[in-house]
């Protein structure tokens, strides 16, 4: 290559990277540095401001902890199951409102969970939970399910189920009118060719709808596991990670070494942990996803 | 030059002078002596601590009184604020005067760590050793220092419905042994016999802290806190199983765990039990039932020990050790209004709040019924009463004694399992040198 032309290109990138400093500056100070920081802390015992070098201590204390592991299969029962319900209903949900009229405005009113603060949720959900007077008790009594009626937000056994079917009522919601976005830039040919071919509703979407829909399914998927890997708002509000330990969960267990018990370094430990387990999944989705 | 005119020229020197120095003073003076007082407190107008009306007050008559103070009020939930205020020091933000809680463990951590400034020689200064009980000056304190002002004197007792004892034609209990009885009488009749909850987790606290003092003994508690005793001692084994005994036998509504205290003082306002284990905290619901409340101290349990509560000083006034000189002497001036006899009427007819004093004189207050007996049966047995327990405990026991209590009460664990986690959890606060001593 002629010198000029290398030095024309060079300069171009270098243009070009002067626009993206100001983002990468602010992406290094308030992201990666703290990241950083995060791992350094965890290598290190406190005693107030100063700190001593421990090692991998604080990673040998956390794999022998049984709060965080109660915690972390918590977490990994809340990401099962929002990807089975949330992401399941919202696909369905996408499938069946493609083909009727007005179907961006239907999907705004199931997005409206969405834009309620979780804060404002839990609160009115623990009142809906309540065993006497809750909205939930209130309604299986009217259709004769009264057997069915359980103190909602303190029997260990169900808890986290309910405070997850809370969680999937404010995300099923996102999930379809992503999920409708995507589906309605596929091609209208497709489904019309293979009612030709007479393949039936099953089949097309089996064929059809998911194969489309795949970049976007593994998104949600990615969105999804980190949200609720790190989800923490509605059970502080509503339960607290109560009854005992039986809601507790990741982000939770830190908060409260950090904020209650002013600990630094073993929480910085779990943050790392909790890091390497979800950049771990995602790059295995992402792998996944090219070698298909 | 005439001598006339050397004197005028002197005179107008001097003059001009005097001038610029004092107009130099003035704005200096003006300039330096607005001080600004930030202060975070729980006082709102319903509720737990509705004391606004009085702050206001006491706001406004210390601004009236110093012109060049400015005093700004932020109000939060009482609940929120323990972790908000938490959260503000460890990012530098707090305000220069907080009423925030707990005293004790927590205040103790944060005066170690010399986030507080020390009250002791303001406290000299204004006398307020000579009026402060000597519990609420041991709960404020630290290595001897005060790094707290306690405010709020703390009860835990019963709150009863008397029109529904009248209707069912039930005795007040007396002793023990009449509240045991009552729980078949109100089950029947399709009641509660106590309103309790625990979703919030230190409700239960406040009931085991009780406990400890009726069955364990205050004795036995400061061998426990400051001594060599265990949790899991008989003593403390048997106070814990009268707290299993009475969610196994249907005390409490159903599903309790799962109940806020605000659920739970709805849930005596609906008339839905006879009694209501609570707080003088809470107090100021119960003057808005539609029934008439009345209040008595838990009765006493064993034979050997006497009648006894829990006492507490929950919150407590904090001067921010990173505060200005100038605004920290501002702020210990205020609470020294803010707690004076000319506030003491405002605090407890309006506030409904009750400073700590050694000696209330009831008579001179205007206030309802249940709250002038709460406050009188419970300086009654005042000497005898027990310790609470989230004030003492480090937090990382505290956090061990939510949970596991909550499960104990829940029917999860035992009552030796949960003593045998909290003596574990103790044990490595100990280690870890965590453990709070005044």
């Amino acid at each position: 290559m002629h010198a000029s032309t290398r030095y024309r290109k060079v300069w171009k990138n270098a243009g070009s990277l002067l626009f993206i400093l100001p983002a990468l500056l602010f992406y290094l100070s308030f992201v990666l540095i703290p990241v950083l920081q995060n791992v350094v802390f965890s290598l290190f015992e406190w005693q107030g401001p100063s700190g001593h070098f421990v090692g991998i201590a604080n990673y040998v204390r956390l794999f022998q902890d049984p709060i965080f592991y109660n915690a972390l299969i918590h977490n990994v029962i809340w990401v099962s199951l929002t990807l089975l319900f949330p992401l399941g209903i919202g696909l369905v949900l996408a499938a069946t409102l493609v083909k009727v009229r007005h179907r961006t405005s239907i999907a705004a009113i199931y997005f409206v969970p969405r834009t309620v603060p979780f804060v404002v949720s839990g609160a009115i959900w623990g009142l809906m939970y309540n065993y006497e007077i809750g909205l939930v008790n209130f309604l299986l009594d009217e259709i004769g399910l009264s057997s069915l009626k359980r103190v909602w937000l303190a029997d260990p056994s169900i808890t986290l189920y309910a405070l997850n079917f809370l969680g999937a009522w404010t995300f099923f919601g996102f999930c379809s009118l992503i999920l409708l976005n995507a589906l309605q830039n596929v091609d209208p040919c497709l489904y019309e060719a293979a009612e030709i071919d007479g393949a039936s509703s099953f089949h097309q979407f089996r064929y059809i709808t998911i194969p489309m829909l795949k970049n976007t399914i593994i998104f949600l998927i990615v969105y999804s596991t980190i949200a609720a890997m790190t989800f923490f708002d509605l059970v502080h509000i509503t339960t607290q990670g109560g009854p005992g330990y039986a809601t507790d969960v990741v982000s939770l267990y830190i908060y409260r070494l950090v904020v209650r018990e002013g600990k630094i370094a073993y929480p910085a430990t779990i943050s790392v942990m909790l890091s390497i387990i979800i950049l771990g999944f995602t790059l295995v989705v992402i792998r996944l996803r090219r070698e298909d | 030059m005439s001598c006339k005119e050397d004197k005028m020229r002197k005179g107008l020197t001097y003059l001009l002078m005097i001038l610029i120095v004092s107009s130099f003073s003035a704005v200096a003076a003006h300039c330096q002596e607005t001080i600004f007082v930030h202060v975070w407190d729980q006082f709102g107008y319903k509720g737990m601590t509705a004391g606004a009306p009085a702050m206001e007050k006491v706001v406004n008559e210390y601004m009236k009184l110093h012109p060049n103070v400015k005093i700004s009020r932020t109000f939060y939930d009482p609940i929120a604020m323990r972790e908000i205020y938490l959260l503000a020091i460890k990012a530098g933000e707090e305000p220069d005067l907080a009423y925030t809680w707990p005293q004790g463990a927590v205040m103790g951590k944060l005066a170690g760590a010399g986030e507080l400034y020390p009250m002791t020689e303001m406290a000299k200064e204004f006398g307020w050793f000579e009026k402060l009980t000597d519990l609420a000056i041991s709960y404020c304190s630290y290595k001897g220092d005060l790094y707290a002002y306690p405010f709020e004197q703390d009860y835990f007792g019963l709150y009863y419905n008397k029109d529904l004892f009248n209707e069912l034609g039930l005795e007040v209990p007396r002793s023990y042994e009449d509240l045991l009885k009552l729980r078949q009488k109100a089950q029947d009749a399709g009641y509660a016999t106590l309103a309790f909850g625990n979703r919030e987790m230190w409700e239960a606290t406040n009931v085991l802290s009780m406990l400890f003092a009726l069955v364990a003994g205050k004795e036995k508690e400061e061998e426990l806190f400051f001594g060599d005793a265990k949790w899991t001692d008989s003593e403390f084994v048997e106070a814990a199983q009268t707290f299993r005994d009475w969610a196994d036998q249907g005390f409490f509504p159903a599903g309790f765990n799962s109940l806020t205290c605000g659920e739970r003082i709805s849930y005596f306002s609906r008339g839905k039990a006879l009694m209501e284990l609570g707080g003088s905290w809470v107090i100021e619901p119960h003057f808005e039932m539609d029934f008439d409340v009345g209040v008595i101290m838990f009765p006493q349990i064993k034979k050997n020990l006497p009648q006894a509560t829990m006492q507490g000083v929950g919150s407590g006034w904090q001067i921010s050790a990173d505060a200005p000189l100038k605004v920290q002497k501002e702020a210990a001036r205020f609470l020294d209004l803010l707690d004076s006899e000319q506030f003491m009427k405002i605090w407890i007819e309006e506030g409904k709040v009750v400073p700590i004093r050694k000696k209330i004189n009831w008579a001179q207050y205007d206030v309802p019924q249940v709250m002038k007996t709460f406050y009188e049966e419970g300086e009654k047995i005042t000497d005898v009463s027990g310790y609470d327990l989230h004030t003492n405990l480090p937090e990382s026991v505290t956090d061990v004694l939510y949970r596991n209590l909550q499960m104990m009460l829940g029917g999860t664990i035992s009552v030796q399992e949960f003593l045998g986690r909290m003596q574990e959890a103790w044990e490595k606060a100990k280690a870890a040198q965590e453990i709070y001593l005044p």
